[in-house]
């Protein structure tokens, strides 16, 4: 197929993706059971008596007890949250195994936007100031690039 | 008697380390050849008496001599040959032994290999090294003394850790990371030669790189092989727990993939030096901080095996490492500054940094997820738990752009790229992709990150494939070769490209592969009595009977088996078992794992009751998981073949050193040649 033709193939590909994806979204799913609704919590939930595993990964005693209890209380038609907070009273915030303050969530974030904003400037300042010296506003060629060129060139004829 | 050799094969190379590095300095700066020979000579006998000390601890625990405390503790008269060596590693003070051969062996090679050339930078590479293996000399002359005597003598141990007794891959995970970890030393001391002597340069760069990549294929397999072992060991069906010790591998490994990455660009671009310094620098201090945080039992983990008054040695050292590479590094900022090249908006380079960017994300994501639990505790005194939910959900996005950056790099040219260029390259590309998503819709697929993972590989894979055709087929054009004779030399002439690019081919593999088998797995748990069967996934296991019986070759470890008979995709039988040792208080999971390259099926007795022979088993069936350390192998034979010496080139002589043209000297007039032919094969198409 000529190259020419693949680009807006790909952009008419990528729009009916976008338009299956929505028709899958909007698709009414079925209510997730309530052996996946206890499976999501346990995992969000620390064996107490293994080291870093969640409920649902391990075997340990306690582990298959919380499973059992989880499985109980959603029987008596708790909410999902109620459960999670019920183990939450029982054991403190330690049996979540993901931190609810709201800095453990954000700071990566934000550490990566700020990463990601200051290449960014740096890139684009860098463009601004040689335009303004008056030439192209991509970085100049120098001999480097061509005696790179010139080894891979001389690299596919070898 | 041998326990006395061993610890003075360690005192006498704390005093040789000592020596070397005083040596190297003063030669360094005297220039005197004969006291820089001469502290050659005391890096290979370090690197000897290490080899001693550990070959006697090995002679020590294969005797069974349990007057020795590490061996009286990790070692039974029964334990079998290959576990009695390979428990040189199973504790503390024997893997800081392990860990201190391993070191001194790469600084001997590194010196013999180039101890005939890089006059200015080898010395200050010889003395940090030097310095490093004397740290770890003295952590076994003081507090951490693998030799220290017991009395009484007992006449039976315990044997080694339960865990690390119950799979062979024991004695391949350990060795292979610690040779990334401390192969990691290398491009460290490099660094600091090249900040001390100014000579952040090409020749720097070089012999950086070279000596980077060697430890990261070592640490990638090593870290692969972990989770292979995890995975047929633990019993809990996963291979990667986010614990605090399998992060401490990650991180290195994040910030060594960010430099060879980075050290293209500054390669090519003759920039970027203050950043690919502060890389080497940052993997260093990550492999101590993973010592530390691996071996000072700060953090309880699975890993954890050992607790010990080593932790404050290595709490000072990384204090050392840090504050003293900084500061040379902000003292030298001034000699560093001023080459910085930045890129066109679009362009390759400008790929790679976002990648840099991307991986210092995660590295900072995952030392923040591994730290803020004790961070919290020392503030406030709550106990806080951040796990696999929390590290899953930050890390799945940043990994899925990198798969992005994967695909989209190798396609942009250096330079600066334009609009048509680029648009006609990922084009095909783009439709693999959205395939791919399609499939998996079309397969019952709901969940958004393995979509997104097998549309973006199938897009990177797509773009890769597109580049070794081009190739392959100008040159089958122009030198009228056969196709795969022009691919093989295709690739075996730009080793460093297409290596790199099976690397990605096997990551994507793996990405596939774990995002797959981490989202669409299933399982199920069932109380079974002889004769009766269980059903998971399309599989019906039908259990048969309990056996218990000591194991053949460590009579001391008593195994119950149930017998289960399977029928399904795979058909056969199998025996999963718990194993009683007398070191374990709870007894051993040893699951049954059937594979097959579309699935696992993964069984694991949870409990028994003799009595009745009644068994709780729980059954797995994990898809793709093979193709997990498949897609690792990948990596490693990707890897390799980008690093083997090129015979053709090693014997042409050096180019000439090209002045890198300051930006203001070159007229700012845009030249066809890295539009068009930019360092690709795209050399035929202008």
């Amino acid at each position: 197929m000529p190259r020419t033709y693949a680009f807006p193939l790909a952009l008419g590909a990528l729009l009916a993706l976008a338009g299956l994806l929505v028709v899958v979204a909007l698709r009414p799913a079925s209510a997730p059971s309530r052996e996946e609704v206890a499976r999501q919590i346990a995992g969000d939930l620390r064996c107490p008596d293994c080291q870093g595993l969640s409920v649902a990964d391990s075997n340990s005693g306690s582990a298959v007890e919380i499973r059992r209890q989880i499985e109980e209380q959603l029987t008596a038609g708790r909410s999902p949250d109620e459960v999670r907070q019920s183990f939450v009273d029982r054991y403190g915030e330690w049996i979540l195994l993901s931190p609810t303050a709201p800095l453990a969530w954000l700071l990566p974030a934000l550490v990566l936007l700020a990463a990601v904003g200051a290449l960014t400037v740096w890139i684009w300042r860098a463009r601004r100031t040689r335009e303004r010296a008056g030439g192209s506003a991509d970085p100049p060629v120098t001999e480097l690039d061509r005696a790179r060129v010139r080894e891979e060139a001389e690299a596919l004829d070898a | 008697m041998l326990p006395e050799l061993g610890h003075a094969a360690i005192v006498v190379g704390l005093a040789l380390s000592a020596y070397a590095t005083i040596a190297f300095v003063l030669g360094a700066r005297r220039g005197d050849r004969a006291v820089l020979a001469s502290a050659r000579r005391a890096i290979y006998a370090s690197f000897g008496l290490a080899a001693l000390a550990a070959v006697t601890m090995v002679v020590l625990l294969l005797t069974h001599d349990f007057s020795v405390l590490y061996v009286a503790r990790n070692n039974a008269t029964t334990t079998p040959p290959f576990f009695s060596v390979i428990s040189l590693w199973a504790a503390l003070e024997g893997s800081i032994l392990f860990w201190t051969l391993l070191l001194t062996g790469w600084a001997s090679l590194v010196i013999w290999r180039h101890r005939a050339g890089h006059v200015a930078l080898l010395p200050w590479a010889g003395a940090t090294l030097a310095a490093i293996s004397a740290f770890f000399f003295a952590v076994m002359t003081w507090p951490g003394n693998p030799f220290t005597r017991v009395t009484p003598v007992a006449t039976e141990g315990p044997g080694p850790n339960a865990l690390l007794q119950n799979h062979p891959f024991m004695g391949l995970h350990p060795p292979l990371l610690y040779l990334g970890y401390t192969g990691l030393a290398v491009p460290f001391a490099f660094g600091i030669a090249a900040l001390i002597t100014r000579r952040t340069d090409e020749e720097w760069l070089g012999i950086v790189r070279r000596w980077t990549l060697l430890p990261w294929i070592f640490l990638t397999l090593g870290i692969t092989a972990g989770a292979w072992w995890s995975y047929a060991v633990l019993g809990w069906g996963g291979y990667w727990a986010w614990d605090p010790v399998e992060n401490a591998a990650l991180l290195p490994w994040l910030t060594a993939t960010a430099f060879i990455h980075s050290s293209m660009v500054a390669e090519r671009r003759g920039s970027l030096r203050i950043w690919t310094s502060a890389l080497v620098i940052a993997t260093f201090c990550l492999t101590l901080l993973g010592t530390f945080l691996t071996r000072s039992g700060v953090i309880a983990s699975v890993h954890s095996f050992t607790q010990s008054s080593i932790g404050p040695w290595f709490l000072a050292a990384i204090a050392v490492a840090l504050t003293g590479s900084l500061g040379l590094l902000v003292w030298r900022l001034p000699a560093l500054v001023g080459s910085e090249r930045p890129a066109a908006p679009v362009s390759r380079e400008s790929a790679f940094l976002l990648n840099n960017v991307l991986f210092l994300g995660i590295t900072f994501a995952v030392l923040f997820g591994t730290l803020y639990p004790l961070a919290v505790e020392a503030l406030s005194g709550d106990t806080v738990s951040v796990g696999a939910p929390w590290f899953d959900r930050v890390n799945a996005p940043l990994f899925l752009l990198l798969l992005f950056l994967m695909g989209v790099g190798p396609a942009l040219p250096w330079g600066a790229a334009s609009w048509r260029s680029v648009r006609d390259r990922l084009g095909l590309p783009i439709v693999a992709g959205v395939a791919g998503v399609v499939a998996g819709l079309a397969i019952g697929m709901r969940d958004a990150a393995p979509l997104a993972t097998i549309g973006l590989a199938l897009f990177v894979v797509a773009i890769l494939g597109d580049e070794l055709l081009r190739g392959t087929s100008s040159r089958a054009r122009t030198r009228g070769e056969p196709a795969p004779a022009a691919a093989w030399r295709l690739a075996t002439r730009n080793r460093r490209r297409y290596g790199g690019y099976l690397v990605h081919a096997g990551i994507c593999v793996m990405a596939v592969a774990i995002s797959v088998s981490a989202t669409q797995g299933q399982d199920a748990t069932a109380t079974l009595r002889p004769g009766q069967n269980m059903r998971v996934a399309g599989y019906t296991l039908t259990y048969q009977r309990l056996v218990q019986e000591p194991l053949r070759d460590d009579p001391q470890v008593i195994e119950t088996r149930a017998e289960v008979g399977i029928s399904g995709r795979q058909t056969g039988s199998l025996a999963t078992a718990l194993r009683s040792y007398p070191s374990s208080s709870t007894p051993i999971a040893t699951p049954s794992v059937q594979t097959s390259l579309g699935e696992d099926l993964y069984v694991t007795l949870l409990s028994y009751d003799p009595a009745t022979s009644t068994v709780t088993l729980h059954a797995l069936v994990n898809p793709l998981v093979v193709w997990i350390w498949l897609g690792g192998g990948v990596v490693g034979i990707g890897a390799i073949f980008a690093i083997w010496p090129d015979r053709r080139r090693a014997t042409a002589p050096a180019p000439a050193p090209v002045p890198v043209a300051s930006a203001g000297a070159t007229p700012p007039r845009r030249e066809p040649i890295p539009e068009t032919a930019a360092p690709s094969v795209r050399a035929e198409e202008a």
